[in-house]
């Protein structure tokens, strides 16, 4: 169990407050959206000092690089202003998997692994690379060795690469849920497990949807969360209207019922996950409030995170000529 | 051998490390917690130094209430005081120690939030100021109290 010391974070907690004052707040994502070109709304970013200076601040088009550049800085901050680097490694984990599941991925195709490879994660991109090109999994966590040798499994005897992201994901989500409750904190508790109920309830609407089986449901469902699994038992095979009624009692009640209003209305789910985003958002928000710990810590990970996606969101609309109203109503509620 | 340390004498001595050493303590943990939050802070705008080391020097006042309850103590003792006389010195530092200790750390709390609020709304600073010094009043009536006491 990793002790969370709260009063440990005042150094940390300082930090953040006065970098929080640098979020892009909604009049900011306002300005972005009405700007004339592209290019306009970049200039909001160089404001909001967006990355290390260099050559992608000023080419639009090399949105991407200064995005990245943005994370990787988030998290070297965070790494060096953690007082348990522990904690930060837990976020960078999930970088890892992602790595782990490109480089897999490529090497059941028999391609070179693509240039997407993330900076973020606890690994470095050639340490990684290694990794699994030397079939050396002496550094990987536990959970990460038993999936890479299942996918080997797997992979060598149905051989559909495909398989490599419904395993990694779920060990993703299962390394993080194990990481944070080894965490002596009960905001890190209730949030991994509001994020699993979150990522259920998205993966769970969206199979049911396409008419996916339970036995290919159970590869996805996530263990740790708040509702229980009897309720998506029961749901496999009925539509997913009645899973939304199922779950109106717990705290998604709201959430999912208004979610699933927009679902009938625009005949896509990208409103209610924007709603369930917000919901996990509204849940972050509550660091807003305490002084010093690890919640506000995690929070400024989260909120750069939202302001990150809402800003690729905004970005790529604009150079694609979408329409104001289509971005807005797809941008995630923020932190600030 | 327990008359000789049990006496008036060094009751009175107790009273007074009380009277400092826990209010000492208070006051040290409370500047420490606003101090940290204070280099949080400053790395990123070293120009609220003043702000901040306002806030952060408020939960420093119980250690020196603290030394003034100890020094009164200490000008009281003499070598013929009864078991008594001690006793009634002990008693003399207690509040000044243990509301002096809390109030401190509460105190370093208040002030450690108010520099998060500078950091966000400088001009906030008056009422960062005023929010810890609601604090300190209880240390205060806590000197008083503890003077009385010393008589």
């Amino acid at each position: 169990m990793l002790k969370i010391n709260q009063e440990e974070y005042a150094y940390a907690t300082a930090r953040i407050r006065a970098k929080e004052v640098k979020l892009l707040d909604s009049s900011r994502f306002e300005r972005m959206l009405e700007a004339a070109t592209p290019e306009e709304a970049y200039k909001v970013l160089a404001e909001a000092e967006y990355g290390d200076g260099g050559e992608s601040s000023g080419n639009v088009f090399a949105y991407e690089a200064l995005l990245s550049e943005e994370m990787k800085k988030m998290y070297a901050l965070l790494e060096e202003i953690a007082p348990q680097i522990e904690v930060v490694r837990a976020f960078q984990r999930r970088y890892d998997y992602f790595n782990v599941k490109v480089l897999l991925k490529a090497e059941f195709s028999n391609q070179d692994p693509p240039p997407i490879l993330m900076e973020t994660g606890t690994f470095s991109r050639d340490v990684i690379q290694k990794m699994i090109r030397d079939r050396d999994y002496k550094e990987m966590s536990p959970i990460m060795h038993r999936a890479v040798l299942e996918l080997y499994d797997i992979f060598s005897r149905i051989g559909d690469p495909q398989i490599v992201d419904l395993v990694m994901d779920k060990a993703s989500y299962e390394q993080f849920v194990s990481d944070l409750s080894e965490m002596n904190s009960p905001f890190m508790h209730d949030l991994a497990k509001l994020m699993v109920d979150i990522t259920n309830i998205k993966m769970f609407i969206r199979t049911r949807l396409l008419n996916k089986t339970w036995a290919f449901q159970t590869k996805l469902l996530l263990e740790g969360g708040e509702i229980p699994e009897k309720i998506y038992f029961e749901n496999s095979d009925k539509s997913a209207e009645s899973f939304v009624n199922d779950i109106r009692q717990t705290r998604f009640g709201d959430v999912v019922t208004k979610g699933w209003e927009l679902y009938k209305s625009r005949g896509n789910l990208s409103g209610l996950e924007k709603l369930l985003d917000d919901h996990q958002m509204e849940f972050i928000r509550n660091a807003r409030l305490i002084t010093m710990g690890v919640e506000p810590f995690i929070a400024w990970l989260f909120a750069k995170e939202a302001e990150i996606r809402n800003v690729r969101m905004i970005i790529t609309g604009k150079i694609n000529g979408l329409p104001n109203d289509l971005i807005r109503e797809r941008l995630r509620l923020v932190y600030v | 051998m327990w008359e000789q340390i049990i006496n008036g004498q060094n009751l009175a001595y107790l009273g007074a490390a009380i009277a400092f050493l826990v209010a000492g303590l208070g006051s040290s943990k409370g500047v420490g917690l606003a101090g940290q939050t204070g280099a949080g802070v400053l790395t990123e705008d070293p120009s609220k130094f003043g702000s901040v080391m306002l806030l952060e020097a408020l939960p420093s006042t119980q250690a020196i209430y603290g030394f003034v309850i100890a020094f009164l103590i200490i000008g009281k003792i003499d070598g013929a005081m009864t078991l008594a006389d001690g006793m009634h010195y002990l008693a003399a530092g207690l509040p000044m120690g243990i509301v002096g200790f809390m109030s401190a750390v509460y105190q370093g709390k208040v002030a450690a939030s108010g520099i998060q609020l500078i950091a966000k709304r400088p001009e906030a600073i008056g009422s960062a100021i005023t929010l810890a010094l609601m604090v300190e009043m209880f240390a205060i009536l806590s000197l008083i109290v503890s003077i009385l006491m010393i008589g």
